[in-house]
């Protein structure tokens, strides 16, 4: 059983990036079907305290808290391969 | 170790060999610190181009966490290099081609910038740097820009006038609406070149030349042109156009408006359409139409005021004063009417006045008048409305001679009566008279005889006086009838010699008849009756007018008609008289100065016969030749016959009356007759006068006159001059007026007459007067 994924995407309302990446992200995640995920969705503009918290300089921002170690990426999402490898979900190469 | 020369000099070489090698060393290391200080060099540079970028950039390693930041991504995140460095920033996933997009949060803001990553080296290892550029005011120029759009959009598509684009070629890529609804094409038809197909075909060229001017001109264009819809009907607009142009000043189309004013174009043919009409109306009045300023210089003047002041189209009334064309004594009124319209007068008065034409000769007209004002009601001029009434004036003037004239002939029908009573008295005197005398004994026979001849003379003049009132009465009842007689023309002319030779052999005058047909010719068919009296009356005016010299009658065919003459050597009648002497009554228009004896009826009676004959009635008069009176009647053979035989003429000759002796001033034959007669019992010498100019001559000539029997109403010159005359000459003279008329005996006493007997006479009462006298 593969260890479970807590993700916490941080956005910004109706922002077109942000958009983009939880559509991207949702897509990603139903494409894994074996994984299960814990996907939380922050918006900056309701909750700065928790992006100041978090440290969130710039939405979208996305954060693997587990498994660790924990990743935090940046943009759009668009970029499949390198979002899979970043969330260690395939190894590169 | 042992030194040989071989050994030195190997030493020698390896000891050069080192020196080489150190002096390469040297060169190395020289070379290498200039290496590691271009390097040096080369980082501070780059540092430099890092710290001074305009775009925020920062460095992260492969965990996201922050190893550089320049001042501009300080500025851009609103916290400084301290809180970056060392601070998981994040991996940059998204980004590798395309420029994507984050929000920065700046403290409670959001910031939405660009961003792109590169792969770099950081102190030799993997880092990735992130350039980030503000696009926030970049998106607001966005922003701006498209509100701008959407408000000029807004602004175009509501827009009251229409709006088109056009490239160079005049093809359209953009109307607004309204541009549509006034072209009335759908924006498919209006978009390319479809809109110049519904320009109206007149009015495309003027367009195209007014387009291309501007694009000259740099100017905007402005013009006037239709757009003709399917239907046939027509809208006006009117077109504004501004030339594009690029950068580089090259032309590349048209921007304009276009504003319906069908409205304004119907409102100005209107007013063309009406102007034409009040002109056609003014031109077509029978007024002249003038307007003047308000000091009185004509401002126009219609054709008909032109024509009716005769004024020359190449001149001009503008500019003229209206005194100009206004007799003098006109001057005051007009401007007093000018005074009265100054003054606030607006009432439309008429009044006559005398005008003046070009050649400057004067002429009634009826001005009627009034001012015209301005829109806001201020007075500027004078309308005024010309009316030639020279027609109807003398019309007017014709009324009143009619009157004046009718008036006189009431008068001389007055006369007429008067006249009337004493040509009845006349013979009456003579038949009364000589009736009397018939009644003395111890007549001869003889005497007897030329008694009853004188009353039978002086019936028949009595009789033909009332005949010619009676004829008259007919002429004016209407009730005159020809008669066809057949009567030989040349037989008329011997009667009528036979029947005048007597008188003018009394007076010494020379009569002569000439015949005009011979033979069958002379037989024709006329009034018989009628033309006896017309050459009787001409036949006695002759011999009554003819002093001496010699009368002619006669005829000629003229033309179809037949021409009759009369001529005599008597005064000659002026021209001005020749159509009133034709006038009934005329004669004795002069109470006393009777020119013929008679009722002064027979030319009038004459004229009435010829005119009722078909034929005309004239004279012809020479100063001291006497006069011709012709009249004409058309020739009627009562057998036609086409030999015309020369004409023949009969010539007369009488002899002299002899003078007797004695002053009786009396013109009536059967008077003087009658008064020698009463006269022979008193033994006087008796010299005669048959008028009054006579008289005076007789007085003035030395002959011894103890008295004067002067009879008043006398031709050529009545008693009253005559006795003035002679009383001038001779004031001891004594004259008796004798006359028939009533009223006479103060006006006699009044001339200077010693004593006044009355017609007719009573014999004893006459004797006795003379004895007295004498």
């Amino acid at each position: 059983m593969p260890e479970k994924y807590i993700l916490k995407l941080y956005i910004l309302g109706s922002n077109a990036a942000s958009e983009l990446a939880l559509k991207n992200l949702r897509e990603i995640i139903s494409h894994e079907s074996n994984t299960q995920f814990d996907l939380e969705v922050i918006d900056v503009r309701r909750h700065p305290e928790l992006a100041e918290d978090a440290r969130i300089l710039a939405v979208p921002t996305l954060i693997k808290k587990l498994p660790k170690p924990m990743r935090k990426i940046i943009g759009d999402l668009s970029n499949k391969q390198k979002v899979l490898h970043s969330l260690d979900l395939i190894s590169q190469g | 170790m042992k030194f040989t020369d071989s050994t030195y000099e190997e030493l020698v070489e390896q000891i050069n060999t080192l020196q080489e090698n150190v002096n390469k060393l040297e060169k190395k290391a020289v070379s290498h610190m200039q290496a590691e200080y271009d390097l040096e060099t080369s980082e501070r540079n780059l540092s430099a181009i890092l710290e001074m970028n305009a775009d925020g950039i920062l460095i992260v390693d492969t965990d996201g966490i922050v190893l550089y930041v320049n001042p501009a991504a300080e500025r851009l995140f609103g916290r400084s290099k301290d809180k970056f460095l060392g601070y998981s920033f994040g991996f940059p996933v998204s980004a590798s081609k395309t420029d994507d997009t984050l929000v920065i949060i700046k403290k409670e803001t959001f910031c939405e910038v660009e961003f792109r990553v590169v792969c770099v080296k950081w102190d030799k290892r993997q880092a990735f740097q992130l350039s980030v550029r503000d696009i926030t005011r970049h998106k607001r120029y966005e922003e701006a820009l498209r509100t701008s759009e959407i408000r000029f959009k807004t602004l175009t598509e509501f827009a009251p006038v229409g709006i088109f684009r056009t490239d160079v070629n005049g093809v359209t890529n953009y109307v607004n609406p309204r541009y549509c609804e006034i072209s009335k094409l759908n924006s498919e038809e209006a978009l390319g070149k479809g809109w110049l197909d519904a320009v109206h075909p007149e009015d495309r060229s003027l367009l195209d030349k007014d387009w291309k001017q501007a694009a000259i001109s740099g100017s905007q264009s402005y013009s006037e042109y239709r757009f003709l819809h399917t239907d046939g009907s027509i809208t006006w607009v009117n077109g504004h156009a501004v030339p594009l142009r690029d950068q580089s000043g090259d032309l590349i189309g048209y921007i304009g408006a276009i504003e319906d004013i069908t409205d304004r174009k119907r409102a100005e043919e209107k007013l063309i359409e009406s102007e034409a009409y009040y002109r056609t109306l003014i031109d077509i009045s029978p007024d002249g139409i003038i307007t003047s300023d308000i000091e009185g210089n004509v401002t126009y003047g219609s054709k008909k005021a032109y024509e009716i002041f005769e004024e020359p189209p190449e001149a001009s009334f503008i500019g003229t004063s209206i005194l100009k064309w206004l007799d003098p004594e006109y001057h005051l009124m007009i401007l007093e009417r000018f005074a009265d319209i100054i003054s606030g007068d607006v009432k439309p008065v008429t009044a006559e006045y005398k005008l003046l034409k070009h050649n400057r000769s004067v002429f009634w007209a009826e001005l009627s008048s009034c001012p015209i004002t301005d829109s806001k009601g201020n007075t500027n001029g004078l309308l005024i409305v010309c009316r030639d009434i020279s027609g109807r004036k003398k019309a007017e003037d014709d009324l009143i001679k009619a009157r004046d004239k009718a008036e006189e002939g009431d008068k001389l029908k007055t006369a007429f009566l008067h006249n009337i009573s004493h040509e009845i008295r006349t013979p009456m005197n003579a038949i009364t008279g000589f009736s009397a005398l018939l009644g003395e004994p111890d007549l001869t026979q003889e005497t007897q005889k030329s008694y009853i001849d004188i009353i039978t003379q002086s019936s028949d003049h009595l009789l033909d006086v009332l005949n010619d009132i009676i004829e008259i009465s007919n002429i004016e009842a209407g009730i005159l009838k020809l008669k066809r007689n057949e009567i030989n023309l040349n037989t008329l002319m011997g009667k009528l010699f036979k029947q005048f030779k007597l008188t003018a052999a009394e007076k010494g005058i020379e009569l002569r008849y000439r015949t005009g047909l011979s033979g069958n010719q002379a037989e024709v068919i006329t009034d018989y009756s009628k033309l006896v009296q017309i050459l009787s009356n001409l036949l006695s005016n002759a011999l009554k007018f003819t002093l001496k010299g010699e009368i002619k009658f006669g005829y000629n065919l003229k033309n179809e008609n037949l021409e009759f003459f009369v001529s005599d050597t008597g005064i000659s009648i002026p021209d001005d008289e020749h159509n009133k002497i034709f006038d009934r009554f005329y004669q004795v228009e002069y109470s006393t100065s009777r020119q013929f004896q008679g009722t002064g009826l027979g030319l009038s009676i004459s004229k009435e016969y010829v005119e009722l004959m078909k034929g005309k009635i004239w004279l012809t008069s020479d100063p001291g030749n006497g006069s011709v009176f012709y009249f004409t009647m058309p020739y009627e053979q009562v057998f036609k016959e086409h030999h015309i035989s020369p004409p023949t003429s009969e010539l007369l000759k009488l002899l002299d009356v002899d003078i007797k002796t004695l002053l009786v001033a009396e013109d009536d034959n059967n008077n003087f007759h009658l008064i020698k007669q009463l006269l022979s019992e008193l033994n006087v010498k008796i010299v005669r006068a048959c008028n009054g100019i006579e008289a005076v001559d007789i007085c003035k000539s030395g002959l011894k006159i103890d008295l004067i029997l002067m009879d008043i109403k006398m031709p050529l010159m009545d008693g009253y001059t005559a006795i003035r005359k002679i009383l001038d000459h001779s004031p001891e003279m004594r004259i008796i007026a004798q006359t028939a008329y009533g009223d006479d005996e103060e006006r006699s006493m009044e001339a200077g007459c010693a004593g006044f007997i009355s017609k007719p006479f009573v014999r004893k009462q006459f004797i006795k007067m003379m004895k007295e006298f004498l």
